[in-house]
């Protein structure tokens, strides 16, 4: 049931809220009523699939792979619960009075649809189902990336459109072929159909799909959007999308790794091309003065962390990443609130042009010294338990390349993070320490520093909880049993498994 | 052994500390009270050490189980060693706090000093005394990015020790690294991550060699050997009181713990003194040479450290458990020595207003109380009995004697001659101070060095006189137990004495310190020039950064400075070029029967696509691709899908009226001589390659039997089970409902979308393709 609620409350919110039409403070309280509805659903979901349980919703009454079916396992929940977080937070950082109720009230709808799209997504059991869920995404972030309404705005967006639109044509053919192949777009009818199926066309039916979903995470070499969008968003918008939408491409490259897992080569081109997206991007991260570019170039750099992990094809390599993608998303999202407040303070976007005096603010000031020394991976903060679980899976996996790489990548990261502390915050003079500096803005930042340490606090959990979800990915038995005997019309009796 | 007290006493010792400089840092009204809530939390924790000393405790003290999966869980290493080091570290900490109330005065600044301070007083207690080689892990990142906002503290030279701060952080994490991997080594090869549990296991010769040379960067980076010893002159930037402790006394010593610690259990590789002698010496020589040309006596107890830490680095690379003791016993003594020393710098400093051996002199009359507290300071650093220092030295030389190795002579050389260094730029820092005339008018009327300032340092002094005269119980109680910790077992060895007889060690002793005096006479600072700049260590550091810039930018265009179409064509490339494999399976395609109508469509679709290509004019372009829409509207006909037919009619004349509606809008742009042939050619091949590559995967799809489960089931179920005939409004509107919902919503998203976009005026104000292009 709250698999359905997952998808509809978003549509009733965004649709009712474009409809209505409601003042900017009305349309904030109504948002924040139904994200917070949202976040308890997505946390129970967490709770419900924490045991191992997987909740299948067959929609129509028809079992899969007739019908279409929703199915959450461990990493679906992982990845809803925290785009409703995000989203709460996003929510509650989008204010009238500090970005204008026209942002404010423009913003809410296509956010709630674009929340439904990713829900959607996240917890789709249906390859095809899942491009349509990316469609929803992409034109509400069309939508929202127009919501400054600046020229800038309009202006770079455009390749980004094109390649997602692209993207999805490609993922269209693959997905085409491997329903050619393995007769039926249903992840768990293709995790038994597929094996059998010719190797050659399954290579390359299941390559497009990866490089389709290599686009959406923005890994190297087709990440040339990213660093061009991003900066043009509205802050807490940017906030939401660095933090969540790479990582709806992470997260389809992790649902099909159990089919990938049938190509060795699939996986060494994952590793390869994490590697490249590790060491070059935190290379472009380093030669930027635009705080916002410079961190979207280090989203490709640690998409490139997670995706060489998953590349390593083994339970460790998957909650490696999986966790990686947890705590970026929760950094990188802060990041980008510090940089609207250094951006808005400083009434620049060029590092070269701020100055420290500007940066007071203890939430600030701690905020991003969590965030950025949790991102270079420093102790105790989650970074360090992202890059640690990573690591590990490259031992385990003896991929010294990669972990040659991983490590030159972890150290430019350091670099360029004291590039921002140096230019932005450079010994903050003590006195001007006040925490009252700036009252109300203050709290998604404190909000989310909370999150962070929260995650580093319980990494323990967390990652016997990805641990757990990625065995369960690998071994499919759970999940496939659970999708294919959904409730529903049983299908014909000769078919019946 | 371990009880439920010990647990909480042990935590409480390493977290108090922390607690106080949080309290400090959050709250700005606590600057009056940073030095009696600093100098308390640190005797606390001191006091809770030698308790639990005095008390015998030994064992593991788990306080809570973090991450036990990752290997992390919060547990504390109870042994004479490590709670001899806690010690150690809480006592200087109380001092060097006590000196920074007086050096920092009770300001905003202090505070912030204070409390940071304390954090890192915190992180260092955990890093001696963590069980899991994560946790310890942990901990030395803290200490470092502790040192590294310590560093920035002072606001008025923001750019030079921002450099400074940075060099020490990323040198020290790029060491760390490889460090946290030989960490994950060991423990993926063990089972174990508990430095207690793994003191235990013998491990095979090959992995204690990986582990160890995973290891060593940490270690060389952290304790500041050759060639990364460049940091730590550099972290001079920072206050006195901070060089002090962080820079001298304890964390640059962390990296020989970590040896220290490691010795049973990575000792026997031979990596172990193959790389940490030759190291060593260079270092202790190096440091030894540079201290001699300083001016800046700061520096000078830099370069001193630098030169130390070698020696250190040497005794603990003959890999002996002998030379572990010395190596033991040395890095105490000159933990308490170089403290008060740097403390003491802080004092000259502040009393004569300058650090410079050009300008100070004769203060020994001026202040005489200083003078004697850093005499005996001196001493014991240049290895004069009766002090600690002159123990130490002695210990070192005669485990030198003693330990055969094939790295013997690198070793003795190395601190034989940095040894004469240290007599000569002791007696150099000395001297000049505090003899002679005044060279400046700061140093001829010195401020009164108040109670604030002399406290410490005294204290310190006392202590390596009291350790040096008191050799037998510095045995008996400090070094026996902590070296039997170390090690595992007791050592058989005859007790320390300040007064063994005439022997071979004090005879070298008393030749390096003859031989010292003899540099220290005959030669002067200019004759130790600093070599080439540009092949200094700060030099070489920015410039490697600098080029990591030049290279980024470089990557930036590679990644995003292209023309969008090039990654487009990059997409369309790495989706279909690898079915050009396939290209063979075409022929057999081609060679199956011509159908006259299929021929026909095809035959259009080329005039069509070669028109779209060869026409000049926009409006003729778009009729061309809507002529080839409309072939391929036939084509749907020949395949008897006459609603496939009129969607796809629908669809091509709605977007050739909104193309030629929008067309007005660009401005007709000819395409531009520049585009030359050969990109011209190259679009074509690319175009051509991955035509033959779609074909070819067609025709190896057609090829491969369809399976026809779903189709099947569809076309059973559709009459009986859903109630209807037509198979595609099924599918659309029951089979696959969901889908066909949210494509209506992404219409609908897209309609709302556009009804915004139009009524909030928010059409760029030029119409022109700029805003498309770029």
């Amino acid at each position: 049931m709250s698999l359905v609620l997952l998808f509809t409350l978003p549509g009733l919110a965004g649709l009712g809220l474009w409809l209505t039409g409601p003042s900017a403070r009305a349309s904030r309280a109504l948002s924040l009523g139904f994200g917070s509805v949202i976040l308890m659903l997505a946390l129970r979901l967490v709770d419900d699939t924490a045991e191992g349980r997987v909740l299948v919703h067959a929609f129509g009454g028809w079992r899969p792979p007739f019908g279409i079916a929703f199915a959450a396992d461990r990493l679906s929940a992982l990845f809803v619960a925290l785009h409703a977080l995000l989203l709460l937070v996003t929510l509650a950082a989008l204010r009238p009075e500090s970005h204008g109720e026209a942002v404010v009230r423009r913003a809410h709808p296509p956010l709630f649809m674009l929340s439904l799209g990713l829900f959607g997504g996240f917890l789709t059991a249906d390859l095809f189902d899942l491009f349509v869920m990316f469609e929803l995404v992409l034109v509400a972030s069309y939508l929202l990336l127009q919501v400054p309404g600046s020229r800038r705005s309009l202006a770079g967006m455009l390749p980004t459109i094109v390649v997602n639109l692209l993207a999805s044509a490609l993922f269209l053919a693959g997905l085409g072929l491997l329903y050619g192949i393995g007769g039926s777009v249903n992840v768990a009818d293709l995790h038994r159909e597929l094996p059998a199926a010719p190797q050659e066309l399954r290579r390359i039916a299941l390559g497009m799909l990866v490089v389709a979903f290599a686009t959406k995470a923005a890994l190297v070499p087709l990440c040339f959007w990213m660093p061009a969008t991003y900066p043009t968003l509205s802050a807490p918008l940017s906030a939401l999308f660095a933090g969540i939408m790479t990582k709806l491409g992470v997260y389809a490259l992790l649902r099909i790794q159990p089919l990938i897992a049938l190509d060795p080569l699939l996986s060494q081109g994952l590793v390869w091309a994490g590697g490249a997206s590790a060491i070059l991007g935190v290379l472009a991260a380093l030669s930027q003065y635009e705080v916002r570019r410079l961190l979207s170039f280090h989203s490709v750099s640690q998409v490139g962390y997670m995706v060489l992990a998953m590349g390593l094809a083994s339970p460790a390599g998957i909650a490696a990443a999986t966790f990686f993608a947890l705590h970026h998303s929760l950094v990188k999202s802060a990041l980008y609130l510090v940089a609207d407040e250094l951006e808005r303070r400083n009434a620049s976007r060029d590092l070269r042009k701020m100055d420290f005096r500007r940066a007071g603010g203890g939430a600030l000031v701690a905020c991003f010294v969590v965030a950025g020394f949790s991102l270079v991976g420093m102790p105790p903060f989650s970074g360090f338990f992202g890059k640690l679980v990573v690591f590990r899976a490259a031992v385990d996996a003896d991929a010294w390349a990669g972990l040659v790489l991983l490590v030159v990548a972890s150290v430019f990261t350091l670099a360029s993070m004291l590039k921002i502390w140096r230019f932005a915050f450079q010994t903050v003079p003590a006195d001007s320490l006040d925490p009252a500096a700036s009252p109300g803005r203050g709290g998604p930042l404190v909000a989310m520093l909370v999150l962070i340490l929260a995650l580093g606090f319980a990494a323990g959990p967390i990652q016997e909880f990805s641990a757990e979800g990625a065995e369960a990915l690998l071994d499919t038995e759970v999940y496939d049993r659970a999708v294919l005997s959904a409730e529903g019309h049983p299908g014909p009796a000769s078919e019946a498994r | 052994m371990i009880d439920g007290d010990t647990i909480w006493i042990a935590t409480a010792a390493v977290a108090l500390p922390a607690l106080v400089g949080a309290v400090l840092l959050a709250l700005p009204r606590t600057a009056p009270l940073a030095r009696a809530l600093g100098v308390a939390g640190s005797v606390a924790s001191l006091l809770g050490f030698v308790a639990l000393f005095a008390d015998g405790s030994a064992g593991v003290a788990v306080a809570w189980d973090w991450a036990p999966e990752l290997f992390l869980r919060i547990a504390w290493r109870l042994d004479a060693a490590t709670l001899a080091l806690g010690a150690l570290i809480s006592g200087v900490g109380a001092l060097v706090l006590h000196f920074a109330g007086a050096y920092f005065g009770p300001t905003g600044k202090g505070r912030r000093a204070i409390g940071l301070l304390a954090v890192f007083q915190s992180s260092m207690l955990g890093l001696v005394l963590a069980d899991e080689l994560l946790l310890l892990f942990t901990f030395w990142e803290l200490t470092g990015l502790c040192s590294f906002f310590l560093i920035g503290t002072d606001s008025d030279k923001r750019d030079d020790t921002f450099a400074a701060a940075q060099q020490a952080l990323v040198v020290t994490v790029a060491g760390a690294l490889p460090m946290l991997i030989g960490f994950l080594v060991l423990i993926a090869e063990t089972g174990t991550g508990s430095l207690s549990e793994l003191a235990g296991r013998d491990l095979p010769l090959p992995l204690q060699t990986l582990a160890l040379a995973l290891i060593l960067p940490g270690v060389i980076t952290k304790s500041a050997q050759a060639p990364f010893h460049f940091w730590l002159p550099g972290a001079m930037a920072a206050p006195t009181p901070i060089s002090a402790y962080l820079h001298s006394a304890t964390m640059v010593k962390a990296g020989l713990v970590l040896l220290l610690y490691l010795f049973p259990l990575c000792g026997q590789s031979p990596l172990w003194s193959g790389v940490l002698i030759p190291l060593g010496a260079t270092t202790c020589v190096w440091g030894a040479y540079r201290a001699l040309g300083q001016d800046d006596v700061k520096l000078l107890m830099a370069w001193s450290t630098v030169s130390q830490l070698g020696l250190m680095a040497i005794t603990a690379g003959l890999g002996t458990d002998l030379a572990v003791r010395a190596a033991t016993l040395y890095l105490i003594g000159h933990a308490v020595f170089k403290a008060g020393l740097f403390l003491g710098v802080g004092a000259i400093d502040h009393a004569a207003g300058t650090r410079k051996l050009s300008e100070l002199g004769g203060l020994g009359r001026r202040a005489p109380l200083l003078c004697a507290v850093v005499a005996v300071l001196a001493g014991s650093m240049a290895g004069l009995p009766p002090f600690a220092g002159f123990l130490s030295k002695e210990l070192v030389l005669e485990k030198l004697l003693l330990a055969d190795t094939s790295l013997h002579d690198i070793a003795v050389v190395g601190i034989v001659l940095g040894s004469i260094g240290t007599v000569a730029y002791t007696a150099r820092f000395f001297f000049d101070v505090f003899a002679g005339r005044p060279r400046s008018e700061g140093a001829a009327n010195p401020r009164p060095v108040g109670a604030g300032f002399i406290v410490s340092p005294a204290i310190l002094a006392l202590l390596t006189l009291g350790m040096g005269l008191g050799a037998r119980y510095t045995d008996r109680w400090l070094l026996e137990p902590v070296s039997a910790a170390l090690l595992g077992y007791r050592l058989a060895v005859p007790e320390l004495r300040l007064w063994h007889g005439v022997n071979t060690p004090l005879i070298l002793s008393g030749l390096i310190l003859s031989l010292g005096f003899l540099v220290y006479w005959l030669s002067e600072r200019r004759r130790f020039p600093a070599g080439p700049a540009a092949l200094s260590g700060p030099h070489l550091f920015e410039r490697f950064l600098a080029s990591a810039q030049v290279v980024g930018a470089f990557c930036n265009r590679l990644l995003a400075g292209a023309s969008p179409s090039v990654y487009f064509a990059v997409l369309l490339f790495l989706g279909f070029a690898p079915a050009l494999v396939l290209a063979d399976r075409l022929a057999g395609g081609l060679a199956s029967p011509w159908d006259p109508g299929g021929a026909i469509v095809l035959g259009l679709l080329a005039f069509g696509l070669a028109l779209m290509v060869g026409l000049a004019s926009k409006v003729g372009r778009i009729l061309a691709l809507t002529a080839v829409g409309f072939a391929v509207a036939m084509l749907y006909g020949l395949l008897n899908a006459p609603d496939l037919v009129l969607t796809q009619l629908l669809v091509e004349v709605l977007t050739t009226v909104f193309f030629l509606l929008a067309v007005r809008f660009v401005a007709d742009r000819e395409p531009s001589p520049a585009s030359s042939r050969l990109l011209q050619g190259m679009r074509l091949t690319f175009a051509m390659g991955m035509g033959v590559a779609v074909s070819a995967l067609v025709v190896a799809l057609h090829q491969t039997p369809a399976p026809t489960r779903i189709a099947g089931y569809y076309l059973e179920a559709g009459p009986t089970v859903a109630k209807g005939l037509n198979l595609v409004n099924l599918v659309l509107s029951d089979f696959r409902g969901i889908d066909t919902l949210v494509e209506t919503l992404v219409v609908l998203v897209a309609v709302l979308g556009s009804i915004g976009l139009l009524l909030g005026r928010e059409l760029p104000p030029r119409r022109g393709n700029g805003g498309a292009r770029r």
